[in-house]
């Protein structure tokens, strides 16, 4: 039986970085307890959000949809969702699904925050590690 | 030799077949999996395990194969059985020297085509389903439904030396661009 995972949360000012705990491989099974409470972070208004897949080795067509949802929820309560530290074979995944161009992705959780705080470009960043 | 980019492939639409797919190899096992999801993990790292072990999965296909695996196992569990305990999903491994196959049967009703998300366009860029089917028919070679629906096998050849470079020259272009 799979470790249950949880969400780290942290506020850097009026940034909210959140990351995955005790959990690699996310699926429909791993996701499902976390989801609500993503969708709660990501309802708030004109929120500022940093995903981070630190030691997510996996994610699967179910956590994609989940991530769809959760950058609608966003998009509605007119806020904003960065993504970063994810895995080249994840983000071939993201490619194939056209999620990349759904999200800013950056290479770290530094760069992320700077591009908040606007001493970073712009650009959306994609990187060989 | 003719490549196919994904782009193009995933244009194509899931098709329920009237022919059963053929039959290749060896076949390793048929389990009967309980319609519980907590289960299926064990299973996927079996088949992995197999692979790996017979040489038919490069370590960088690995996430691929379990994205594959992972998603027609869930719909098995979840839309085909309903998560209905009592309902069992049958999964058989087939193998031979170049290639393995997966099939994948659940007691389902199957599905109707129309039902598929129809993941062609900009209408479809933020639908929240789909992007399994676009996984599989990206990575996989041959994606077969089959009889209701309720059937699918799932085939993968071994990667030629050649294939293998040119794999890795589309996979540098496609995070580079």
């Amino acid at each position: 039986m799979d470790k249950q995972g949880k969400l780290k949360i942290q506020q850097e000012g009026d940034i909210t970085l959140v990351s995955f705990l005790d959990v690699s491989l996310l699926d429909e099974t791993s996701i499902q307890p976390l989801g609500k409470q993503l969708e709660e972070i990501s309802s708030k208004e004109n929120v500022k959000l940093i995903l981070s897949f630190k030691n997510i080795e996996y994610a699967s067509s179910a956590v994609l949809g989940r991530l769809v949802k959760i950058y609608k929820l966003v998009r509605a309560n007119k806020g904003t969702i960065k993504l970063c530290n994810i895995k080249n074979n994840i983000l071939s995944v993201f490619k194939v699904t056209k999620l990349d161009k759904m999200f800013e992705i950056h290479p770290d959780e530094d760069k992320a925050l700077k591009s908040f705080k606007g001493t970073a470009s712009g650009f959306k960043f994609f990187w060989q590690k | 030799m003719v490549f196919v980019l994904p782009e193009q492939n995933m244009q194509q639409t899931i098709k329920i077949q009237t022919k059963s797919p053929s039959e290749y190899g060896e076949k390793i096992f048929t389990k009967q999996l309980d319609s519980d999801l907590s289960l299926k993990n064990t299973l996927i790292e079996e088949i992995l395990s197999i692979l790996k072990t017979r040489s038919l999965l490069e370590e960088e296909e690995e996430t691929w194969a379990r994205l594959c695996l992972d998603e027609v196992i869930v719909n098995a569990i979840v839309h085909g059985n309903k998560e209905d305990k009592s309902k069992k999903v049958e999964v058989s491994l087939f193998v031979d020297n170049h290639l393995w196959a997966v099939r994948i049967e659940d007691e389902g009703e199957g599905f109707s085509e129309e039902i598929l998300p129809n993941t062609e366009g900009d209408e479809y860029w933020d639908s929240e389903h789909g992007r399994g089917i676009m996984l599989l028919q990206d990575y996989m070679d041959e994606v077969w439904y089959y009889d209701k629906g309720n059937r699918v096998q799932l085939t993968k050849k071994k990667k030629t030396k050649w294939e293998k470079i040119v794999q890795k020259i589309l996979f540098f272009f496609r995070l580079k661009d």
